[in-house]
Parts: structure tokens; sequence; C-alpha cells
């Protein structure tokens, strides 16, 4: 069926709009981090500058931005591998077993992912300063866990239920333990849920704000907390403002791109199996 | 020998386990459960029990119980009374409008032919990226002074708009910046949905000599309405508890024509040291969420 031409251009114009509107903001904030201060300031803005990266080596050569960094890897790290594990197990355990109250553990499970983390965050900021875990990437790790943890099983459910339990069923009758059948069946059957999942819940870990804000004050801070150095209340430097940021989307930009496939199946099959 | 004992061992916990199965699955789910409980549920137990009592977070030992005196205060200072309305504002709107624009740029996209998948990408981008910068960002744009917003503004012939200045503007300023983020989040289902549809259909619409516009809500929209539901009640619950964007984009300002319920537990907590009126705000945080997350739970099981 083909369209008519004019109908066919308006949707190019339609589509090659939208894109604009939402490269933008990405593009303008690229080149401001190519600027330098006054640059960034200039009336009439210019709308193409030529990279520099002034800013970046700038940004990098900051005392604690290492420090930050690496802070940031280590929790992304760790509250993506421990979630995954803990969760992909449970997941199948909700799906697939015939436990007595598994019900009542998967709506546990699951409801607890509507908690706002605003309505806990100010005792367990009491609990860690008591527990001495307050501005450590440990707390932020069991706290992104918390979060994390519910998010994996919900994702998982939907995916692990895909696999025909006949495959799993028939492996065992073939003398196959139930153990090997998940590790060798029913885990490389989800290989796409399981990549959607933890690219998710990795972008989710880097992004977080809120729990190092209030979690920790400089042994532990983490990447996004440094943008606030820029926010002074005299004014903000845009330029390095906009570098920051773009350290900070780089990756995720770079992940949503290679696993744009997955993520999208995966957001689609959480939300309407979930 | 083991054989006995294992019949033992079985026959004791008959009542939890109805076979060797039971018990890895168990094993296999214990983990999840106990660290929810422990970083959630305890957490949220202490919130409750926080909001009932006066406590000063600089002064821990002086803590006493407060009855609902904490709710008391809540419901009668207006600036938190402000808050609750703007979290409401903020929320209906952003996520209304982000459905519209999802599914108007999901219809869009999907009757592209060539370079969908670039477009794909682009649309869908925003939802991953970290809504702090997003705030920053979108507080550049909406520079008064030396903002492209403005700019562009001025060339069109207008004068400025003051957009995180004025207090009526800058709720629509942080409205516009978290449509754009989540706008995606609906795109992306929406898309998947369309392309999963069963074209006959549309195709004997179309014979029959049915407008684009009667085939989109006759047909299309039913088949998007599921999808629509989901999308509508996680955006809800994502948009009602968002912090970082606002704290980025306006931190509640101008005086409190942005602050959200977030924001003010917050502010409440770690500027002004009141926890106990802090908790009563998340307690009743919680409580508007967990309406809302039973309808979507019991919603989603109907489904199992």
């Amino acid at each position: 069926m083909k369209k008519k031409l004019s109908v066919r251009i308006a949707i190019y114009a339609g589509a090659i709009l939208a894109a604009m509107v939402f490269i933008f903001p990405l593009y303008w904030t690229a080149e401001t981090s190519f600027k330098t201060y006054k640059e960034a300031f200039r009336q009439p803005p210019q709308l193409f500058v030529l990279p520099d990266f002034t800013n970046y080596i700038k940004f990098f050569s900051q005392s604690d931005v290492l420090l930050l960094l690496r802070n940031s890897v280590i929790v992304t790290a760790f509250s993506v591998v421990i979630p995954m594990v803990v969760g992909v197990f449970a997941s199948y355990a909700l799906t697939r077993s015939t436990l007595r109250g598994k019900e009542g553990f998967g709506l546990f499970l699951l409801a607890s992912r509507f908690i706002p983390p605003m309505s806990t965050v100010i005792p367990i900021y009491i609990i860690f300063r008591a527990l001495g875990l307050y501005d450590t990437c440990r707390g932020l790790i069991i706290l992104n866990c918390g979060t994390n943890i519910p998010y994996v099983i919900w994702m998982m459910r939907g995916f692990i239920k895909e696999v025909p339990v006949a495959i799993e069923e028939s492996a065992w009758i073939d003398g196959c333990s139930r153990v090997r059948a998940f590790f060798e069946i029913v885990l490389p059957m989800c290989r796409s849920g399981i990549v959607a999942t933890a690219v998710l819940i990795m972008v989710f870990s880097w992004n977080d704000y809120l729990y190092p804000l209030m979690m920790t004050s400089s042994k532990a801070k983490t990447l996004p907390l440094a943008m606030a150095a820029y926010m002074g209340e005299q004014g903000i430097e845009w330029n390095m403002m906009a570098a920051a940021g773009m350290i900070i989307l780089l990756p995720t930009i770079i992940f949503s791109i290679l696993t744009h496939r997955n993520l999208g199946s995966g957001l689609t099959l959480g939300a309407v199996k979930g | 020998m083991e054989q006995v004992m294992d019949s033992g061992v079985k026959q004791k916990k008959r009542k939890l386990f109805r076979s060797r199965d039971d018990k890895m699955m168990f094993a296999m789910l214990a983990p999840a459960v106990i660290a929810v409980f422990v970083i959630s549920i305890v957490p949220l137990v202490y919130t409750f029990y926080l909001s009932f009592h006066n406590y000063i977070l600089t002064k821990p030992q002086e803590i006493s119980f407060f009855g609902f005196g904490n709710f008391i205060r809540v419901f009668s200072d207006s600036a938190i009374l402000e808050s609750i309305r703007n979290t409401l504002i903020f929320t209906v709107c952003s996520v209304s409008i982000s459905l519209v624009v999802g599914v108007a740029l999901a219809s869009l996209i999907n009757n592209v032919t060539r370079g969908k998948t670039f477009f794909r990408i682009v649309i869908f981008t925003p939802m991953m990226f970290s809504a702090v910068v997003v705030g920053v960002i979108w507080r550049f744009l909406f520079n008064n002074e030396m903002g492209i917003l403005n700019y562009l503004v001025q060339c069109l012939g207008f004068s400025r708009i003051n957009w995180l200045g004025d207090a009526k503007m800058a709720m629509v300023s942080a409205i516009i910046a978290d449509v754009w983020q989540w706008s995606s989040y609906t795109f992306i289902l929406a898309l998947a949905a369309m392309e999963a549809m069963d074209p006959e259909p549309i195709e004997a619409a179309t014979v029959d000599g049915a407008s684009a516009v009667q085939i989109f809500f006759r047909i299309k929209f039913h088949a998007l309405l599921p999808v629509l539901e989901v999308a509508a009640m996680f955006r809800f619950i994502w948009a009602f508890r968002s912090f970082d964007l606002i704290y980025a984009l306006t931190n509640g300002g101008p005086g409190t024509a942005t602050e959200t319920m977030a924001l003010e537990v917050w502010r409440q907590a770690f500027t002004r040291y009141d926890v106990g009126v802090s908790s009563a705000i998340s307690v009743l945080m919680f409580l508007i969420l967990t309406v809302l997350s039973i309808a979507i739970l019991k919603n989603s099981m109907k489904s199992d």
C-alpha cells in the first residue's frame, strides 16, 4: 500500500522536526561544553563551534573527580551484579515453583517497588549514621539493591514466563537436574531479557542522585554530585556544567544505542506481562 | 541411614515444603525477600514511627511522642499544602501530556519507512538520561538573559518569557522538561504495540474509505489501551515522587511555586531538621502511592 507523496513528505517533515526537538537540547549542551566561559554567555549565541576539549581536561584535572568516577563505577557495578543474581533466582522461583505462599511473597516483592524512596530516606539516614554506613560506597550499594532487586524480579518474570515449561520438563526427564536446566536452558533463552534488565538497572544506578546527595558527604560521593560544584549562588559556569553533564550522559547514550532493541522489548514485556 | 534422616526432616517440614524442590525454590527466593524487607520495609515502618514523634535531627536524644501533631502541622502549613497541590498539578499535567505526545510520536514514527531505527533511538534515549542533568540542561535552555529559547522567542518577534523566574511559568517549564524526558516511555511502548498490530482490519477500513483519524480512534486506540493503562500508572508513580529534575531546574522556586512533596520532605529534614514533619509528609506520599499501586497490582495479577 503506497501512500501519496505529499503524505510521505508530511510524515518525514514531522519525524525530522520531532527528532530535532529531542536532539537539540543534547546538541546544545555538547556545543556549550566546547565553549569558553565568555562564549557560553555570548549573545547572539553561536550555534556551531568546533570541538575543543579544554573544559573536559579541566573537569578531570580537579582533585576529586577521579574519586567520584571511581565511586560511581564501583557502586554501579555492584548495584547491577548483586540484584541481577538475587533477582533472577527469585524471579524464577516465583514463576515456576509450587512453593506455598509464593503469591504472597510475589505481591510483597512487587509492591515494594512502589514505595517512594523519599518515604524511607530519612530513617535510612539515621540508621546509616548509627551503623557507620553513612558516606560509604557499601551504603549506596545496599540502597541500590533495595531498589533494583524488585525491579529485576518484575522485569524477569515476563521473560521467564516466555520460556515454555515443556522444554524444561523434557530436560528433567532426560536426567538433567533442575539447577542445571535453569542455567543451561532457562537463562540462555532469557538472554535478551537479562541484557535489557541489567542495562536498565545499570543506568538507574549510574544516574541515581537522591541517595548520594543524602547519604554521602566526601568519601563516597558519586559523579552526578560533581555538577553541584559549578552551581554557585553568584552564577553558573555553564560551559563546565555542560562538560560535566556530557560525561554523566555519555555512558547512558552509548548503552541505549547499543542495546536499544533489547531495551524496547524489555520495557514493553515488563509493562505488559509484568 | 541418610534416607531415613531425610524422610524425617521431610515429615517435620511438611507444612512449609511439599518437596525438596520447594526447599530449593525457597532458598532461591529468600535472599530477595530478606533484602527487600531489611532495606525497604524496616525504614518504612521507622518513618511511620517518626511521623508520630517530635524529632529534631540535631537533637536525637530529645525525641518525644507527638500523636497526630505532625499531621496537624502539615495540614495547617500553607507552604506544605502548596507543595501537595504543586505535586498533583505537576504529576497530572506531565503524565497526561507525555501520554498524548508519546502516542502521537509513535503513530508518526510507525509510518516512517526509512531511518526508523534512527528516529526510534533519538526519541527513546531521553528516558535513560540522568534527571539531574536534564534539569540542568533545561535550566540553561530556559535562562532568561542568555538562554537559547528566549533568543528564538525574540527572533520570532515576541518579548522574552521569564521561564523560570515567573511563578506560573516555572511550573509550565518544569512540566515541559519532564514531558521532554518521559514521552519516550509511552513512545516506545506505543510503538511496540502498533508494530504488533494486525494490519488486516486497518487495511479493510482503508478500503472502505475510513479516514486516518477514524482508523486511529476506532481501531488502533483500542489495541493501545492496555499498554497506555500501564504507562499511565507507572508514569504517575514516577512523576509523583520525582525529585532530581525539579531540584536541578528550579529547586522549588521561585518562592514555593514549584516546591513538590519530595522536595519538601528533603527540605524539612535537612534544612529545618524537623524529622517529624518530614516523616509525616513522606507517610502521606506513601499512602497516596499505595492506593495507586494496589490498583496497578490488581490489574497486572488479573492478566496472569
